[in-house]
C-alpha cells in the first residue's frame, strides 16, 4: 500500500466508524499500487510559472489538437496542466516515460489505457472542478471519481426528477431547499462517479440506481449499474474548519466521491475487500 | 420569437459559461463544460420545448455545440 513517508496515523486505514483515513501528503519515491489500493492524486492546475511550452511536449498527438483547439487560455492552460500531470503520475505505476504512454477513448468514450505487454493493468479517472483535478488510480478494478464546486443549479429539481430514482427524489423532498440543493449534489456526484468507473456515464437508465443521501455514511457498496456487480463509493468532503484529516478533503466550497469497482477477476462477487484510499499531492515537477 | 440556435445559446449562458465569445459552433466541451452542466442544458430544453431527449440521441457528438443540440432538435420535430 505505500504507506512510506512520515506520518502520524496509517495512511488509508479505516476509523472507528469505518470511515477512510487518508490525509493529502508528498507521495513518496516509489508508489505500489496492490488490489486493495485505489489512490487519488490531488492537481493543482495553476501552479506558479507553469511551464506550458515543455509540458505540451509530453503530451500526445491528439492532445495537442485538442488544446489547441481551446478558445479559452485559463481552459488551455487546465487541460495541458491536468494532462501533463496525469501522464506523470501513470508514469510511476507504469514505470513508462510519461510522454510514451497512450490511451484512447473506448467504444464509450472513457480513456483506457494501451497496455503494454506485461505491464500491470493500471485503470484511473479524472474530474475537475475549477482548478482543482483529482486523478484516480487503481490496479484491476474501474474507478470513477467526480468533483464538483457547491454551487446552485437552478435546474436541480428537473434533473433529480429525469435521473434519480424513486427514492432518492423521496429522500430531496423531505429536505428544507437549502439541504436539498447540497443533497442533490452529493447524490448526483456519488452516481456520477459510479458511471464514470462503470464507462457508461450518466443516462436516464440509472434511475434504477439509488445512492445514499446521508451525510455521514461511511463508504456505502452500490451497483455500478442496474443489475450489475458491486463495488463502493467513497465519499470526498469538503474540508471544514478543524481540518478533519480523518475524512478525505477537498477545498471548501467542493464536494465529491470516488467510486471502485470490484477486483476484475471475481466479478460475480462481491468483493469483501474494500478498497483503502491514498490520497497524494502531485508535486510540481 | 427566439431561434432555436438563440435559445440554446441562452441556456447553454445560463447554465455552463456566460462568455460573449461563444459562437454556435464552439465546442463546449472545450470551454471545460462538465456533465452536469450540460445535463442541465439538456433538461431546460427538454422542459422549454416540451420534449424528451432520448438517450440513445443525447450523445457526446450532439451536444459538442450550439449548432449540433440545434440539429439535434431539428430531428426531434422542433423549430
Amino acid at each position: 500500500m505505500g504507506a512510506d513517508g512520515p506520518a502520524a496515523q496509517p495512511n488509508g486505514a479505516p476509523d472507528s466508524q469505518g470511515r477512510p483515513c487518508a490525509i493529502w501528503r508528498d507521495a513518496p519515491a516509489h508508489v505500489r499500487l496492490d488490489a486493495d489500493g485505489v489512490h487519488l492524486w490531488r492537481i493543482d492546475m495553476n501552479p506558479h510559472r507553469a511551464p506550458l511550452a515543455s509540458m505540451t511536449r509530453l503530451l500526445g498527438e491528439n492532445e495537442r489538437l485538442r488544446a489547441e483547439q481551446v478558445i479559452s487560455q485559463d481552459a488551455r492552460r487546465r487541460f495541458i496542466v491536468s494532462h501533463t500531470a496525469m501522464r506523470q503520475i501513470l508514469s510511476r505505476y507504469l514505470d513508462q516515460p510519461a510522454d510514451e504512454i497512450r490511451y484512447t477513448a473506448d467504444a464509450r468514450g472513457k480513456p483506457v489505457l494501451d497496455r503494454m505487454a506485461g505491464a500491470p493493468d493500471i485503470r484511473f479517472n479524472l474530474s475537475h472542478s475549477g482548478e482543482l483535478a483529482l486523478l484516480a488510480v487503481a490496479l484491476g478494478r474501474d474507478v470513477g471519481v467526480d468533483l464538483e464546486l457547491i454551487r446552485p443549479v437552478s435546474a436541480w429539481r428537473i434533473i433529480a426528477g429525469r435521473y434519480f430514482s424513486a427514492s432518492e427524489n423521496q429522500e430531496l423532498a423531505e429536505l428544507p431547499a437549502e439541504e436539498a440543493a447540497v443533497a442533490f449534489l452529493r447524490c448526483w456526484t456519488r452516481k456520477e462517479a459510479v458511471a464514470k468507473a462503470s464507462g457508461e456515464g450518466i443516462s436516464t437508465r440509472w434511475t434504477g440506481l439509488t445512492v445514499s443521501l446521508e451525510v455521514q455514511a461511511p463508504p456505502s457498496v452500490v451497483a455500478f449499474a442496474p443489475g450489475a456487480c458491486a463495488g463502493m463509493c467513497i465519499t470526498l468532503w469538503p474540508s471544514t474548519q478543524g481540518r478533519d484529516t480523518s475524512l478525505l478533503s477537498v477545498p471548501v466550497g467542493r464536494l465529491g466521491h470516488i467510486a471502485c469497482g470490484t477486483a476484475s477477476d471475481r466479478p460475480s462477487q462481491q468483493s469483501q475487500v474494500r478498497p483503502r484510499p491514498c490520497a497524494w499531492e502531485k508535486d510540481q515537477a | 420569437m427566439a431561434t432555436v440556435q438563440e435559445t440554446v445559446l441562452e441556456f447553454v449562458r445560463s447554465e455552463v459559461i456566460a462568455d460573449r465569445r461563444i459562437a454556435y459552433d464552439t465546442s463546449l466541451y472545450s470551454l471545460g463544460a462538465n456533465s452536469l452542466e450540460m445535463v442541465a442544458v439538456k433538461t431546460r430544453l427538454e422542459k422549454h420545448y416540451g420534449i424528451r431527449i432520448p438517450d440513445e440521441v443525447a450523445t457526446r457528438e450532439a451536444f459538442e455545440s450550439v449548432d449540433s443540440i440545434s440539429r439535434l432538435l431539428a430531428r426531434l420535430g422542433v423549430r
